[in-house]
């Protein structure tokens, strides 16, 4: 078996965080989110020579949000990853919000139909354009744009909004 | 926010950008920081790896498919009573250490569990398999099966010694050896099959080792990989199954070739030998 090259644990290095970050609003869950990182990251390395010349990220995103998507088709029940991870270090005043924070905010992408959650991700994680976020669900802007739509109609009333997570403002919702 | 102002899909006004604007920041904040696993980096080789090896033999069993029929047809070596190769270690000739795998009287294990047993590079016999002889590679450690019912045949071998620790469920059944398996190492399950219709299904002839998904012991032993062969056996004169299950982490091709040859040395014990003791693990 060929050696993973350095540039590719350096990208994993690099990348892999943030990435971990896009798992997890796909799944919802740390397991599956580093289970889905590293069936992306095992499809990506046989290619990488090819792969690494132009937008590995890129490419990489794309292999990550259309496992999940497939995963989903098929109702994936196999290999679960396992052993236990570091909770992550609390950035805010209070951990627990953090917690409660992170579980509300999951529980409303999770409801999300997982074609609408890829592109939440994608648009307002991510930050890609609404062309970038076709590109990588395969689909027209015109799709994008819809599911753009009913993702935020069906988020509406679930999250909280940002007074209240800033300045413990009245309890508006988006 | 209402949200009547939001309905075009193409409309971006105030109202939506805000809203956007307030999702990216509860995506921000609420996506944690998560830690990477030490073994990333080898779990995604042995994925790959493992991918790869399906592929091909996806590829391989599709052209060999009319070989494999052609085999299957053709005498089973394994079946017919094989000369022996070596000492046949049976329970006569084992060190004491291959039938002392107790059990309590009510049949659950004691606890007390078995040593590695088998000298290195000969035959042996397990109790609980006393009509199937199998070679235990040069360095490998060999112990006897405890389980719940003393009926269930089986054996393990492996590439490190199998300490006293088992795992065994808490309604009985079989007993798995616990431990961490060290890198490149190999932990090696022969089980007696009672099962006609899988029996009928085996071919003949030479036995191959195909992919498995790790099971859940193996994957919590550190194995990344799992490869299944079966054999034919002659047991009070009927054919029987040896299903082998073989745990490997990280597997070199020296530790590969090994479990290949365990496979193979799997044959009816010949008529000469010793009886075995019976089992009592």
């Amino acid at each position: 078996m060929r050696d993973a090259t350095p540039d590719f644990e350096e990208f994993v290095a690099a990348c892999g965080p943030k990435l971990l970050r896009v798992a997890w609003l796909l799944t919802g869950d740390r397991h599956q989110a580093e289970d889905l990182l590293q069936t992306a990251l095992a499809k990506v390395w046989p290619k990488w020579d090819r792969i690494a010349i132009d937008r590995p990220e890129a490419y990489l995103r794309k292999v990550l949000v259309n496992c999940h998507v497939s995963w989903w088709r098929r109702r994936w029940t196999g290999e679960l990853p396992h052993g236990e991870l570091p909770d992550r270090p609390s950035v805010g005043a209070d951990p627990y919000e953090d917690v409660v924070l992170g579980q509300v905010v999951a529980q409303a992408v999770r409801a999300l139909a997982p074609r609408q959650r890829a592109v939440v991700v994608l648009r307002f994680f991510e930050d890609l354009s609404v062309e970038e976020t076709a590109e990588v669900l395969r689909c027209s802007t015109g799709t994008v744009k819809s599911r753009t739509h009913h993702a935020l109609a069906a988020l509406r009333g679930r999250l909280p909004s940002r007074e209240l997570l800033l300045d413990g403002g009245p309890r508006e919702r988006i | 926010m209402s949200g009547s102002d939001l309905l075009d899909p193409d409309g971006h006004g105030p109202a939506r950008d805000e809203e956007e604007q307030e999702l990216r920041f509860l995506l921000q904040q609420a996506a944690p920081h998560l830690a990477a696993p030490e073994d990333r980096m080898d779990r995604i080789r042995a994925r790959a790896a493992h991918t790869r090896r399906r592929r091909r033999a996806v590829g391989l069993g599709a052209g060999l498919t009319g070989g494999l029929i052609a085999a299957a047809l053709a005498a089973a070596p394994a079946v017919a009573p094989a000369p022996e190769r070596g000492v046949v270690a049976g329970p006569a000739g084992t060190p004491s250490a291959v039938t002392s795998a107790s059990s309590t009287p009510s049949g659950e294990p004691s606890g007390a569990v078995t040593p590695p047993v088998a000298p290195p590079g000969i035959a042996i016999r397990f109790p609980a398999l006393p009509d199937t002889v199998v070679e235990v590679p040069n360095g490998w450690h060999a112990r006897n099966g405890i389980t719940s019912d003393p009926r269930e045949g089986i054996g393990f071998l492996a590439t490190q010694p199998l300490d006293g620790k088992s795992s065994c469920p808490p309604n009985g059944g079989l007993c798995v050896p616990l431990g961490p398996l060290a890198a490149g190492g190999a932990d090696v399950t022969l089980q007696l099959v009672d099962d006609q219709g899988r029996i009928q299904q085996t071919p003949g002839g030479p036995a191959t080792l195909t992919e498995g998904t790790p099971d859940a012991f193996c994957v919590m032993n550190g194995g990344t990989r799992e490869l299944v062969g079966h054999r034919i056996i002659v047991r009070n004169g009927v054919p029987a199954l040896i299903e082998l299950t073989a745990c490997l982490r990280e597997p070199s091709d020296p530790t590969l070739e090994q479990v290949r040859q365990v496979l193979d040395s799997i044959r009816t014990a010949g008529n000469d030998s010793t009886p075995a003791k019976a089992p009592r693990g």
